[in-house]
């Protein structure tokens, strides 16, 4: 459904509306409490922006991987939190932050290598292979998490210090925002230039391309369809781990049930908002980054806004960005498509 | 030049293909010998492309086999079928519109520079066949923005100029 089909307004009424919104809100805010629009702030808000974005850096680029190679791709949320989950959990099992890495990203890899089978050799719609996945990992890790850790909460668990890079991070406002961060995001800054990298400038994203596009096609050119989609999904599994490590070894060093809290569907706003484009998805996670880091800015700022109100601000645009207000978007031709020959 | 005491380059030996409902291949076989230029000739619906696709790997016999030089060969994939040699221009065009006409031509066959695909390479090859034989191409354009009819159909030399 196109809004603009819907209502007769032109796409970019929306943006506008938002971008009018927010003035006005910045303009009562202002006005509430003046130091908010001071400098230190506004780099402090960049900074936490840059951070809450990196989980849907990695989710987004989860769907990138996934959605490109035509496999519909709604459980990052799910592959998140199951990775958050195991994050925390080999933590506590190993006392080592790496090898905690290393099971989210095997548990994000392990869910998607899941989705692929529904999927791909099973053929199961993709839509109802995605939320298996959302609502396994929901009943898994509360399971799991209440087996294993509820009456146990003196675990001596940690999370990645934050490493400001030498130089660079004594940069005047760019220091702050940008080279003073925990590992996962700044590999979160990076990550999207490889993504890009990868998907228009090499052999694997090229045929990532033509299978998501015309599988067929992709076949008779000799390309083997369901490894390149099996490989994709399972990477993608593998960097959505990555954005569920950020809530376990970024963000707090425990583990809550449903900590995720929408993320994952957030981040498939962004890819879509990015038009299923690394760079473009990077994009919409940073914009959903700041319309995550704004309420808490807010909230230390001392500003009594209703928090609750403006927390829903993620999620709002959420919803205006999949109701393709934003441009339209072109999903690959060939997603959540089943490839079958005789 | 046909020498017919020498052996087939290809026989295909009592191919049977059904579809729910029909029998697009009713035990066909043919010989083709080198340097033999063969045509199938049928109405709709009378089986040749099926039979092909069969050749190509893209369905499988239920029951026949191809002989390949004397071998019998089971050809699951397009991908074994190119490596044994057999190339196909298909009926329905087999191009992706969001694809650039180089990236559609190198796709399955790339060229690289270390790690990353060698498009200009590519481009500039394509740029010289198609000023070799005539043709207007643009190699850098996405199918999608050609028009159909006017500069597509030199692509379907695909299977042969690579
Ligand atoms: N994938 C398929 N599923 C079911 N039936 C099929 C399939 N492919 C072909 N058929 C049927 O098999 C028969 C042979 O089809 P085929 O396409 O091989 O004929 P053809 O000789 O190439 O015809 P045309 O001259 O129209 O290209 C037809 O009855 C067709 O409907
Ligand atoms: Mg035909």
């Amino acid at each position: 459904m196109r809004v603009r089909e819907l209502t007769g307004l032109r796409p970019w009424i929306f943006p506008l509306c938002l971008l009018l919104g927010s003035l006005f809100f910045g303009a009562v805010a202002a006005y509430k409490a003046p130091n908010l629009f001071s400098g230190p702030v506004i780099v402090a808000m960049l900074a936490v922006s840059v951070s809450r974005a990196t989980p849907l850096v990695y989710g987004s680029l989860s769907g990138i991987f996934c959605e490109r190679s035509g496999v519909t791709q709604i459980a990052i949320e799910g592959m998140m939190l199951t990775a958050a989950f195991f994050a925390f959990a080999v933590q506590v099992a190993t006392h080592n932050i790496f090898i905690a890495l290393g099971g989210a990203m095997l548990a994000g890899a392990l869910m998607g290598a899941f989705h692929a089978v529904l999927s791909i050799t099973f053929q199961v719609n993709q839509i109802i292979s995605g939320t298996v996945v959302n609502i396994l990992s929901i009943g898994l890790t509360g399971y799991l998490n209440r087996q294993l850790f509820l009456f146990d909460q003196a675990i001596d668990v940690t999370v990645f210090p934050q490493l400001p890079v030498p130089v660079l991070a004594d940069l005047p406002w760019l220091g702050r925002i940008l080279f003073s961060h925990q590992p996962l995001t700044y590999v979160a800054l990076l990550l999207p230039l490889m993504a890009h990298v990868w998907l228009f400038h090499t052999t694997w994203g090229l045929r990532t391309r033509a299978v998501g596009e015309h599988p067929l096609a992709a076949d008779t050119a000799g390309i083997n369809v369901y490894s390149i989609r099996y490989l994709n999904v399972i990477v993608g599994g593998a960097l959505a781990g990555l954005g569920g490590a950020y809530f376990t070894l970024e963000s707090i060093p425990t583990f809550q049930p449903l900590m995720t809290n929408g993320r994952g569907f957030i981040a498939l706003a962004a890819m879509i908002f990015g038009k299923w484009t690394p760079l473009g998805a990077w994009g919409g996670a940073l914009l959903f980054g700041v319309a995550e880091a704004l309420p808490v800015t807010l909230q230390i700022q001392g500003v009594t806004v209703n928090y609750f109100l403006v927390g829903l601000l993620p999620y709002v645009l959420t919803i205006i960005v999949l109701a393709g207000a934003v441009g339209r978007a072109s999903p690959p031709a060939a997603i959540g498509l089943p490839y079958d020959r005789r | 030049m046909i020498d017919a005491s020498a052996h087939p380059l290809l026989q295909l030996r009592g191919i049977t293909k059904r579809f729910p409902g029909v029998i697009a291949n009713d035990n066909v076989s043919l010989d083709l010998f080198s340097g033999e230029i063969l045509a199938l000739l049928g109405e709709n619906g009378a089986g040749k492309t099926t039979l092909m696709n069969i050749l190509y790997g893209l369905y499988m016999a239920d029951e026949g086999e191809a002989v390949l030089k004397g071998v019998p060969v089971r050809i699951h994939n397009p991908r074994q079928a190119i490596d044994l040699g057999i190339a196909m221009v298909h009926q329905h065009f087999m191009l992706i519109p969001t694809l650039t006409v180089a990236e559609n031509i190198i796709l399955g066959d790339e060229r690289t520079r270390g790690p990353l695909l060698d498009i200009q390479g590519a481009e500039q090859e394509i740029s010289e066949l198609a000023r070799q034989y005539g043709l207007q191409i643009d190699p850098h354009a996405r199918l999608q923005d050609l028009q159909s009819g006017g500069d597509w159909p030199g692509l379907r030399a695909r299977g042969s100029a690579f």
